[in-house]
């Protein structure tokens, strides 16, 4: 029996009325957080902050997207009109400077594809070019399968992105996922249950607790595990992307496999993988150019390269002032992994004075897809970068990224996203 | 390579009760206040972050499927906070200034002096001390932090107490008595690791 008057319980019990006169315990929960900690469906509020090596994320993949029209001009041959074409190029890569849209149609392989556009803005002027990030970065993309596409045959799903300096979310509508789909990952069945009618995820929390493109997923563990310090091997690399068009091809190098997953990875900004090639000169280049690290004679060897890539360029004053460069017949190296066919055709409208309006890449892929640039007026501040028309409609759910890493982590492991062999 | 089952993240809690024959759905709503506690001081009162961390917790006991017995229910979804926290500093590289941090030595002698000697209050509010008796307070016990948390920091009477619990205002007393005895424990074994 304890001796309720002890001595050293008494002082005890007076330094804890004081402390307790001075000091505060977290407020108790109140329901209504308490039954967001059991809805996962139920985002909790939003915190504020700003991780600009997101945006440098964002913006990496959207300017991989825009290297398309690029890499077009990579391809292509100036022929007689060297400096015109230079003066074309020049004026893309301005252009990709400022804000900019790419729009996307039909971009994908035969029985996947995915439409929609990318809008950067990028300020102050030349931001991107420098190798910063841009100021706001928007993606919006519909991807649908035909019958082709196997376990995801009649896929009709909508994604969006967007991350400013406010503005930090993602959305999903899936409508209905294909069975075979659905019975091959059973995680799929979830998903769809939440995005049936779209999904609103705030990111804000997910990039300040990671600025990486991979985020560790904090397996369950039982409590004789608990005291051991979590390491690597506990840690899941997680990709959110959209695979489209890229080739793995099982007798790969691990060394190009890896490159493909770590080119599957920056396109992620994208949400769309266009193969585009980097293990070549080329796309070292064009690697270079989209990160801001082009050097003036490397511009100049990408001209070079136009010219000897491309196997008819037409240049024609199609108004007073604004002249179209048409070219056509890329020459394709037999094992070249680029998303240009034999009739790709890319168009620049290249305006004196003002530079290139628009840039019009056809015939891309086996989806013989197209891809538009274009310089655009818009500011970060424009409602496209917003989340609000999603969390006001009624219908969108609401998901704390939070409360998708388990599940996204089960889904990366399953992938082999993690390294792993899944199959095994 | 083996797999986890990728139903495990979307099972409920109350499909673990066949498995671990615990409602650890049940045990969450018991504990619920008490984990909250630990995870809030431990984000430094970012009620966001904490929900955020309740949220996981609550996913991750849909996918306990050991046995837990049941007398170590609270001390297994402690453990799962613990380590959710753990791993969230361990992410983010870096914690706020403001976050407390357990200081075992410091902790120690608190320990020995809140049973000896009176503290004045500018001595127990500097900022090292409360952030180890926050730590200590939240790391009790559920039973044992709302009766230290109801009776000296919300005022509540031993009488008032004893209502609540549908006990004798004794057995309140003898409680009270063992939690901070278990108070003192905590302090004297504070541990900057699990932290």
């Amino acid at each position: 029996m304890h001796d309720v008057n002890d001595e050293n319980d008494s002082m005890l019990d007076r330094n804890l009325r004081t402390v307790g006169a001075q000091l505060e315990l977290p407020a108790d929960p109140t329901p209504g957080q308490i039954a967001g900690w059991k809805q996962p469906l139920r985002a909790m509020p939003a915190r504020r902050s700003t991780t600009r090596r997101w945006l440098g994320w964002a913006g990496g993949g959207a300017a991989i997207a825009a290297s398309l029209a690029v890499a077009a001009a990579l391809h292509l041959s100036a022929g007689q009109n060297k400096v015109q074409a230079a003066s074309v190029f020049a004026g893309l890569r301005q252009a990709m400077s400022n804000a900019f849209r790419i729009s996307f149609d039909n971009i994908g392989d035969h029985a996947l594809v995915a439409s929609g556009e990318i809008v950067v803005v990028c300020a102050p002027e030349g931001q991107l070019a420098s190798g910063d990030a841009p100021d706001a970065v928007h993606i919006q993309a519909r991807i649908q399968a035909d019958e082709a596409a196997g376990e995801l045959a009649g896929l009709d799903a909508t994604v969006e992105l967007a991350i400013t300096a406010e503005h930090k979310w993602a959305y999903l509508r899936t409508g209905t996922l294909p069975e075979a789909f659905k019975q091959k990952h059973l995680a799929a069945t979830w998903v769809e249950g939440m995005a049936r009618d779209g999904m609103l995820i705030r990111l804000d929390d997910l990039l300040n607790k990671q600025a990486q493109l991979t985020a560790g997923v904090t397996k369950p563990q039982a409590p004789d595990e608990a005291s051991e310090q979590p390491d690597a091997s506990e840690r899941r690399a997680v990709v959110f992307g959209i695979k489209l068009g890229g080739k793995s091809e099982p007798d790969e190098p691990a060394d190009q496999q890896l490159a493909q997953l770590q080119q599957r990875a920056i396109t992620t900004g994208s949400g769309i993988n266009l193969a585009l090639s980097q293990d070549d000169e080329v796309g070292q280049l064009i690697g270079k150019l989209v990160s801001g690290q082009a050097t003036g004679d490397e511009l100049a060897k990408l001209v070079t390269v136009i010219e000897e890539t491309a196997g008819k360029v037409d240049i024609a004053e199609v108004e007073p002032g604004l002249h179209l460069l048409t070219a056509s017949e890329f020459k394709q190296e037999p094992d070249a992994n680029s998303p240009l066919d034999d009739d790709a055709v890319l168009e620049i409208a290249y305006r004196e004075g003002a530079g290139v309006e628009h840039a019009t890449l056809k015939h891309v892929g086996p989806g013989d897809g197209s891809v538009r640039f274009e310089g655009i007026a818009i500011t970060a501040d424009d409602e496209r970068f917003s989340d609000e028309r999603f969390a006001n409609d009624g219908t969108t759910r609401l998901v704390s990224p939070a409360a998708l890493l388990p599940l996204i982590g089960a889904w990366a492991l399953e992938s082999g996203f993690d390294g792993s062999d899944a199959s095994e | 390579m083996a797999l986890p089952s990728l139903t495990a993240p979307m099972r409920r809690a109350s499909d673990c009760a066949e498995d671990t024959g615990v409602d650890l759905q049940a045990a969450f709503d018991r504990y619920d206040r008490s984990l909250y506690r630990y995870l809030a001081v431990r984000t430094g009162q970012d009620v966001h972050l904490a929900d955020d961390l309740m949220q996981q917790l609550w996913l991750q006991i849909g996918t306990a499927s050991s046995n837990v017995p049941p007398d170590e229910v609270e001390f297994f979804l402690r453990r799962i906070a613990a380590n959710l926290i753990r791993e969230h500093w361990r992410r983010a590289q870096r914690r706020p200034e403001h976050v407390p941090i357990a200081d075992a030595a410091l902790a120690a002698a608190l320990s020995e002096r809140l049973a000896t000697e009176e503290l004045p209050v500018d001595v127990l509010t500097r900022r090292e001390i409360r952030d180890q008796l926050l730590l200590a307070i939240t790391d009790l016990g559920s039973e044992d932090q709302e009766l230290i948390a109801g009776h000296y920091f919300a005022g509540q009477s031993h009488a008032a107490l004893a209502a609540a619990l549908g006990v004798g205002e004794r057995a309140v007393e003898g409680r009270l008595y063992r939690a901070r005895q278990r108070l003192r424990e905590t302090l004297k074994n504070l541990n900057p690791l699990e932290d």
